[in-house]
């Protein structure tokens, strides 16, 4: 009787199992066909497509002729595929390519009203892309949208049109950003070029700022090359109740923008005790000093950091002290083959 | 009495073995589910992000590729060409010859025009003596570390040493990378500070077609042994490693292909000499590290980078790697047992923890087990015949149900088949290992494991086709 049950059971279970691996497979079945149909069917209608576009984007063809040639049903699909030429065109052909695209967009905009995330985030792509000054004000929203995901890609499309108007913007919403890489954040903050400087300027300086957001503005800086930053720089770089992270930037900055009014604040970071700071002082002192900074430098040499070291020895080499370095390798030092390291590296 | 006994002993065994197969099987799906749901959030993540252009050049971190190399004359010249084609901005390459007896380094001379180069080391991981360090002359970005044979990890090790980069990748030699799959690898440090290391997934080289260091065509193998083994990597990965990514419980990245922080790994201590399994002993070494210190850190999968390689397509080779990979993991287990369901440890000590000691590791012998107590009931009439078919049937149907989940994951978003009789022929394995294959490997595992238990060491050999001959079409 138990055993007949157990059997049942079994049997039970294994018509179940069936079921399911047979689920399985028509599914993946399903996706094969269906993936091959969809492939077949974007290759009809982007072989439809080509020549009309091209031949908008050339200033032959009527929009009115493309537009024509795009189903309804079809608008997402071929609102995709336009951004693929906006990946590789700018000027007059890149404005003509959004021409094309602005009566499609309606489909696009709902999706942000009314799509989960990745389809709102995946929108806001598309529109800043293809429009941002038509839905500017959306994408200033979303920059503050509870999904990290949205307010990405609102913040890279608000950065991809290089008006520094929208700089406060992008800056207000740093600190939502905690958890990116800041130079990803601040080359966002960069596409302005110069006109961004002075904004960013004044919030690396500004201690009221989350610090973060004067990280990420410093990033920024060292990317644009502000020569007008290099005091503040210098300011924070050898401020002691700085935050860490901060100073090491300020340095970074200083090695790419200072000038000799900052070498005495530089000079004095060499004997600081944290080895990232005395190692970025070191790196700027490279940029900044001369002959005058050897002996100071070839006291690193010796640093408890390999890296304070390494920093040194470049440092060493760009000041005129290759003579130094090989001296010291020819005497059997211990960290010769960093110093001929230094040496070889351009 | 006592005959009566040993029946009752059997039977109860009997449904053990069928609650282990029912257990693994059924955690295989969930973490499909799981899998299924991550795959397609992952897939409309990347459009949303334009993921192709989140890596620009101003902001790349730095990778090294560390490329240990061990008497691989055959296939590293092809390797590094590979290596030298990748499209990420700011990377070099270290090929590590771990004390190699054959051409290895010669032929790396001839190729690339190595020259004697000063290189300090950064770290102090343990590692045998380094004999030369090279550049390449026409590739300065390639470095060859010449050092006495110490093993994967000793050379791995090495290479760490001598890295000057925030991240580096370790890989086999003879792994072909993907051109993107370095950009794709380390775009979740650009998303996620906290990131320590990323994964990447691996497929089977076998049967495609390789040109200049690049898989131009994929196909499947022409040996059964290498089908096989397609299907498995198909379920290791899309099923396993994207479900347990998705529990935030990632507990193994291949060593063929993951990127770490240089920093978080020298802190812990590098790769540990004393295990085959160097590779899963230093990610989960990497989560006791960070949890007991309260570091933030993620440890995660990637499904989107793809490296290939070359699997074993012979019995013996077979049995080594699959000998090797269970005494790595029952090294581990061992090593780290103070995470068995341990809260400390988060999802991998509540969670995969367990999953890998009671499943992966105990699996090989109660299923072993199992099929022994099968025979001998079936033999002794405790149970009937179709009483065993019933139960074998179960598990049978439970494992091609994964394996059809795998290739509707695969459909699903990474399609890399494109004949179709190749996707036939997954459906056709999915079946046909539950025949034969699966019990061999189960089997060698199960040797692995006691090997681990009596100590025993070393890789084993295996032997190399090389790129040239895996098949060639103009």
């Amino acid at each position: 009787m138990l055993h007949d049950r157990l059997l049942l059971v079994l049997a039970l279970a294994v018509t179940i199992l069936v079921g399911l691996a047979a689920v399985f497979a028509v599914a993946a079945i399903f996706l094969r066909l269906r993936n091959a149909r969809l492939a077949a069917r974007w290759a009809a209608l982007e072989a439809v497509w080509q020549p009309l576009v091209l031949d908008a984007l050339t200033g032959g063809g009527a929009p009115d002729a493309v537009a024509a040639a795009v189903a309804p049903a079809d608008a997402g699909r071929f609102v995709d595929y336009l951004m693929r030429f906006l990946q590789r065109l700018r000027g007059v052909e890149a404005q003509r390519v959004q021409a094309l695209a602005q009566p499609h967009l309606a489909l696009i905009e709902r999706r942000v009203r009314d799509g989960d995330v990745e389809q709102r985030a995946r929108a806001m792509h598309t529109l800043g892309l293809l429009a941002a000054s038509r839905y500017a004000g959306a994408l200033v929203d979303a920059l503050r949208d509870p999904s990290p995901l949205v307010a990405m890609t609102a913040a890279r499309a608000l950065a991809a049109t290089g008006e520094p108007r929208y700089l406060p913007e992008l800056l207000a919403a740093m600190p939502g950003f905690a958890l990116w890489q800041p130079r990803y954040l601040a080359a966002l903050l960069t596409r302005g070029r110069a006109a961004a400087g002075p904004r960013l300027r004044e919030c690396f300086s500004d201690e009221r700022q989350p610090i973060r957001t004067r990280l990420v503005a410093a990033e920024a800086l060292v990317m644009l090359h502000d020569f007008n930053a290099a005091d503040a720089a210098a300011a924070v770089a050898a401020a002691p109740a700085a935050d860490r992270e901060l100073r090491a930037v300020a340095l970074r900055l200083l090695a790419a923008v200072g000038t000799p009014r900052q070498h005495g604040p530089v000079a004095d970071l060499l004997a600081e005790s944290d080895a990232v700071l005395r190692g970025q002082a070191a790196a700027a002192l490279g940029a900044l000093g001369g002959a005058d900074d050897v002996p100071r430098l070839c006291q690193l040499l010796d640093d408890e950091s390999v890296w304070v070291a390494l920093q040194a020895a470049k440092a060493l080499a760009r000041c005129g002290g290759v003579g130094e370095l090989r001296r010291l390798a020819a005497a059997g030092h211990a960290r010769a083959d960093l110093f001929r390291q230094a040496e070889a590296e351009p | 009495m006592t005959v009566a006994l040993a029946w009752l002993v059997i039977h109860v065994f009997a449904w053990v073995v069928l609650a282990y197969f029912i257990a693994i099987n059924g955690i295989y799906l969930i973490t499909s589910g799981f899998a299924f749901f991550a795959l397609l959030r992952h897939a409309r993540r990347l459009k949303a992000l334009d993921a192709a252009q989140v890596l620009t050049a101003e902001i790349a971190p730095p990778v090294t590729m560390l490329a240990p190399a061990h008497n691989e004359a055959t296939t590293v010249v092809d390797s590094v060409r590979s290596l030298l084609t990748l499209v990420y901005p700011d990377y070099e390459i270290i090929v590590i010859n771990d004390g190699s007896t054959d051409e290895t380094l010669a032929r790396l001379h001839a190729a690339y025009a190595l020259r004697p180069a000063p290189r300090q080391a950064t770290a102090a991981l343990p590692a045998r003596k380094v004999r030369g360090i090279y550049r390449s002359a026409s590739h300065p970005q390639l470095w060859v570390i010449d050092k006495e044979n110490g093993g994967k990890a000793d050379a791995l090790n090495t290479g760490i040493n001598y890295c000057l980069t925030p991240l580096f990748c370790a890989m086999d030699a003879d792994s072909l990378l993907e051109r993107d799959a370095l950009t794709r690898i380390v775009r979740p440090f650009i998303e996620d500070t906290r990131v320590g290391a990323t994964g990447g997934i691996i497929r089977i080289v076998n049967g495609c077609t390789v040109r200049d260091g690049m898989v131009r065509a994929v196909e499947m193998p022409r040996r059964w042994l290498a089908r096989f083994q397609v299907m498995e990597y198909l379920r290791a990965f899309l099923s396993g490693r994207m479900g347990w990514d998705a529990l935030d419980a990632t507990f193994i990245i291949s060593g063929a292909f993951g990127v770490f922080r240089r920093e978080l790994v020298v802190a812990a201590g590098g790769y540990r000499r004393d295990t085959v399994g160097e590779d899963v002993e230093l990610v989960v070494r990497l989560h006791r590290y960070c949890r007991e210190r309260k570091i933030p850190y993620r440890i995660g999968f990637v499904p989107d980078p793809v490296a290939w390689t070359e699997c074993p397509d012979t019995f013996a080779g077979l049995r080594r790697q699959r000998d090797r990979w269970q005494r790595g993991l029952t090294e581990t287990l061992a090593r780290h047992r103070v995470m068995m369901f341990n809260p400390r440890y988060g999802s991998i000590g509540l969670l995969a923890y367990p999953y890998f000691y009671f499943l992966e590791m105990l699996g090989p012998v109660i299923e072993f087990l199992g099929y022994m107590v099968f025979i001998v009931s079936v033999i002794g009439g405790v149970v009937t015949p179709a009483y065993a078919l019933a139960f074998f049937l179960v598990a049978f149907v439970l494992g091609v149900a994964l394996s059809f989940a795998a290739i509707g994951l695969e459909e699903l978003t990474l399609r890399r088949y494109p004949r179709r009789r190749d996707v036939l022929m997954l459906f056709l394995l999915a079946v046909l290992e539950n025949f034969g294959y699966r019990q061999l490997v189960n089997f060698w595992r199960m040797q692995g494991m006691f090997s681990a238990l009596l100590r025993r060491k070393g890789w084993g050999k295996m032997t190399r086709r090389g790129f040239r001959i895996v098949k060639d079409t103009p």
